[in-house]
């Protein structure tokens, strides 16, 4: 009857909901990708955390469960094809670059997750194609590099499924599922990822009937169930430290997250953009969180 | 010194001064945290007339739960006490304010016809005073005068168990405390490491509102509380925003707490801090466990520390630039008054 004095999750707590979210996703894609996911996942968490441990030299700060969440989500990010030694640069370099240099959890200005698969994207871009002939290309580089393709087209293409990507659309669907367990929960904020995602279908929506016989933009149902959309709105994009805690930030950030990844999957050179549409609203940041006093 | 021991008291045929005096003999002190003498309290509220007395059995101190065992086990002498401080006052009408449904359901039972119960959420703004008087009677307390002046009275339910007491002829010598999730009578005057034994430093009150035990400290009247501190085990900040959301008086917590971890006076934070109530709503909101209220106090003292240090002059420069900036933000409308903040709904319970 009291009131209650304990929060309603403590910080390793929502660490722990974060992982169980992410279960999901991860059966999924191994389903499609291979077991080798899981590989690349363990070996991505064991590098994160054996960093964390060796950077601090301590294990206490190891007891938030962070690292083990940048670990998972720089497994998830990687296509299972990748050399082994791919995630564990990744891992080792976002917590070391992404998180104790600037003075470890709460501190770090760059989502360290994206920190370490931007690094290894910009230096490796080879290893990280999927490449395990399962799939073939993926459709958002069928996307990227269309020769005169109407929208029919695109969506007749074999690496399309049946609103999104082939394969991915499902490991989409399961990220949705464990986002919106996460938000049932109320750990993380509903607006955050409802702007990412608004984010990339109002662009797409606006630019679908530019498209023509030539050259199409694909469907904002496609963009929405594509790449890693909704790993990102829900897992990503709303990592605390580094996403606005009040109402309108949030939308700004998230509307910005979601038509920077729009605009870099349709006219730049990354097949998805997600990770570098993450680190520029980190820059932003600042400007966005209100430092004014009443 | 030997407690004085007193003749009971009829009170149903005793005059109104001699039972009066009887309060102001046993050193009845107010129990819901301010210790004010309740006779002189009373004494007060009786200058001004018409009377209206309040029971407060509100308790919205996060995890406590002394006054609620309290009612629950001895409601018959809380309800004594109210009709004794009635009665001193004549008073044309009894509230009684709970946080426990049955217990409120059981009351509704005993009360004669100018008593009136009330079930509330312990939230915080059902708890304070004036917002009590507020949503019992509709009379809205203005913020330069005091409740007492109005014919008011907001009495405490230990405190109307202790006049109940102190009438029968027996002096309270001990108090319900909870200790951190037990709650029990506890003698006054126990030293604050004799009730908790622990490793981690110990919190008198509760846990969010509660100071630091300082050395030999022992249990007074007005402490409801005894508490583990969890602060010690405190993780970094994640800047998640749940403080912000808990406070029910809008305080831009989390920037306090980014202010004072500088460790240096800020006196443009002055308006925030004073808006603060040491609620303690932020403290159990925070998932990692920092005690935000010990940063925004520290904040408080360093500001107090340095408005002493510069000159007047100077001071009231920085208090105009403040209204300044105040009266062009939006502040204005955040800053509501009371009677539309309690409209807001509550965010916590």
């Amino acid at each position: 009857m009291a009131v209650t004095d304990r929060p309603k999750f403590q910080t390793t707590g929502i660490m722990v909901h974060v992982v169980i979210a992410l279960l999901p996703g991860l059966g999924v894609s191994a389903w499609f990708l291979g077991p080798k996911v899981f590989l690349v996942v363990l070996v991505s968490i064991l590098a994160a955390v054996a960093t964390e441990a060796i950077g601090t030299r301590s294990v206490q700060t190891l007891r938030d469960g962070s690292a083990v969440v940048t670990g998972v989500l720089i497994g998830l990010c990687l296509p299972p094809s990748v050399a082994i030694w791919v995630p564990i640069v990744a891992s080792m370099s976002a917590i070391a670059l992404g998180k104790l240099v600037f003075g470890g959890l709460g501190k770090n200005l760059f989502n360290p997750a994206m920190v370490g698969y931007a690094l290894v994207l910009i230096a490796f871009p080879m290893q990280l194609v999927y490449l395990d002939g399962l799939t073939g290309a993926t459709a958002l580089d069928v996307l990227k590099h269309q020769e005169r393709e109407s929208l029919e087209q695109l969506i007749n293409h074999p690496a399309f499924g049946l609103v999104g990507a082939k394969h991915f659309e499902w490991m989409n669907l399961a990220f949705l599922v464990g986002g919106l367990y996460l938000v049932l929960l109320r750990i993380v904020p509903w607006l955050l990822p409802l702007s990412v995602l608004l984010g990339i279908a109002v662009p797409a929506l606006v630019f679908l009937p530019l498209g023509d016989a030539t050259y199409s933009f694909g469907s904002p149902w496609f963009h929405l169930f594509a790449g890693g959309t909704m790993l990102t709105a829900f897992f990503i994009a709303t990592d605390p430290v580094t996403s606005p805690s009040a109402k309108l930030p949030q939308i700004i950030y998230g509307f910005f997250v979601g038509s920077v990844a729009f605009f870099i999957r349709c006219f730049g050179t990354w097949a998805d953009g997600f990770a570098f549409a993450i680190l520029l609203a980190n820059a932003f940041l600042p400007m966005l969180e209100p430092k004014k006093l009443p | 010194m030997p407690c004085p021991s007193f003749t009971p008291i009829n009170w149903e045929r005793a005059t109104p001064n001699n039972l009066l005096e009887r309060i102001a003999e046993a050193k009845v002190l107010g129990m819901g945290g301010a210790g004010f003498p309740t006779a002189e309290k009373i004494a007060l509220a009786r200058k001004h007339p018409p009377n209206f007395v309040i029971a407060n059995g509100m308790e919205t101190d996060p995890g406590v739960n002394a006054d609620r065992v309290l009612l629950e086990r001895h409601l018959n002498d809380v309800l004594t006490g109210l009709r004794i401080v009635a009665k001193i006052l004549s008073a044309v009408h009894s509230f009684v304010a709970i946080s426990n449904d049955n217990t409120a359901q059981v009351a509704q039972g005993l009360l004669s016809d100018n008593e009136t119960v009330l079930y509330l959420k312990p939230t915080f703004q059902n708890g304070a005073e004036r917002e009590l008087i507020q949503i019992l009677t509709g009379h809205e307390v203005k913020d330069n005068s005091f409740p007492a002046f109005d014919g008011y009275l907001v009495v405490n339910v230990h405190t109307l168990f202790a006049v109940a007491e102190a009438i029968a002829g027996k002096q309270l010598t001990k108090r319900m405390v909870t200790v951190n999730d037990e709650t029990r009578w506890i003698d006054i005057g126990t030293p604050v490491e004799a009730i908790l034994e622990s490793s981690d430093p110990i919190r008198v009150g509760c846990y969010a509102t509660g100071h630091r035990a300082r050395a030999n400290e022992v249990l007074t009247t007005t402490v409801n509380a005894i508490s583990t501190d969890k602060s010690v085990h405190a993780l970094p900040c994640i800047h998640c925003g749940w403080c912000d959301e808990a406070c029910p008086r809008d305080v831009p917590v989390k920037l306090l707490f980014e202010m004072a971890e500088q460790l240096k006076p800020n006196l443009d934070a002055q308006y925030a801090l004073n808006r603060c109530n040491d609620c303690g709503a932020c403290v159990v909101a925070c998932p990692s466990n920092i005690h935000l209220l010990d940063h925004v106090r520290a904040l408080r003292q360093r500001n107090d520390t340095e408005r002493k240090r510069i000159s007047k002059a100077t001071q009231a420069r920085i208090r105009v630039d403040a209204r300044e900036h105040r009266m062009r933000s939006d502040v204005i409308r955040s800053g509501t008054k009371r009677s539309e903040r309690m409209q807001q709904q509550h965010k916590w319970q």
